[in-house]
């Protein structure tokens, strides 16, 4: 894209905070209690056809290189415009690249009400492909 | 979003002028690192550049480094992000660090 000055940053904005140096908010989302999901727990909820509702945090690029059957992919940068399409009467599951982003998510989304939360331990790359059980494509 | 700094380094190299050798070496030299206190400097000091914090707009909305925009990591990479037209704009980008 030819940007001739960038800059990184990269002690970032943890480091910035421990400084005291000045930062600003809109709001402060609760932390609730937001139980893990082992991949062959999940596997039996789906299998058993439990009433859970699979949320997909990935961006476009990785959800293309395979899916859980079932899943809805809400990418966590869409979350805000997109959180209506998931449902506040069932267990929500969700998932990402490696369990890192979803309690952002749930953190989010606890903000809005919601409260059958739940995530993937180590996300769809440690938590589901490492054990070979099956993707979409 | 945890995203770690690797990614967001990775990404923010499509930003940078491609260098003909083609070598990703080479492309690193168009790319700054910043400690906390040349940001700070640079900050007090009131110079002309964009801070750009790379996390999702949820993230953004609960902590953010006063006066910075948000331009979503996805958004890079997807390269949908807007940026300003001046190539000459220092650009500095930060997420949540290397852990």
């Amino acid at each position: 894209m030819g940007y001739n000055n960038v800059y990184v940053y990269d002690e970032g904005l943890p480091a910035w905070i421990t400084h005291g140096y000045p930062t600003e908010s809109d709001i402060k989302y609760p932390k609730p209690n937001v139980p893990l999901v082992s991949g062959a727990d999940l596997k039996t909820m789906i299998e058993a056809q439990e009433n859970i509702s699979i949320i997909d945090l990935r961006d476009q690029v990785d959800r293309k290189s395979g899916w859980i059957k079932g899943s809805t992919n809400i990418p966590l940068v869409d979350i805000q415009n997109r959180h209506q399409e998931i449902p506040k009467d069932k267990k929500v599951v969700l998932l990402d690249v490696y369990g890192k982003q979803t309690y952002t998510a749930a953190r989010y989304l606890a903000s809005l009400g919601y409260s059958n939360l739940y995530k993937l331990d180590g996300g769809i790359v440690n938590g589901w492909v490492k054990a070979s059980y099956p993707l979409e494509k | 979003m945890k995203r770690n700094l690797f990614s967001l380094v990775m990404v923010i190299l499509i930003l940078t002028p491609l260098v003909s050798v083609g070598a990703e070496t080479s492309k690193w030299k168009d790319l700054k690192f910043l400690t906390t206190e040349e940001l700070k400097q640079m900050y007090d000091a009131k110079e002309d550049f964009l801070l750009i914090n790379a996390l999702s707009p949820i993230e953004f909305a609960e902590i953010r480094i006063t006066g910075s925009i948000n331009v979503p990591f996805e958004k890079l990479k997807s390269r949908e992000a807007k940026l300003p037209e001046s190539k000459e704009t220092k650009l500095v980008f930060y997420c949540k660090g290397p852990k």
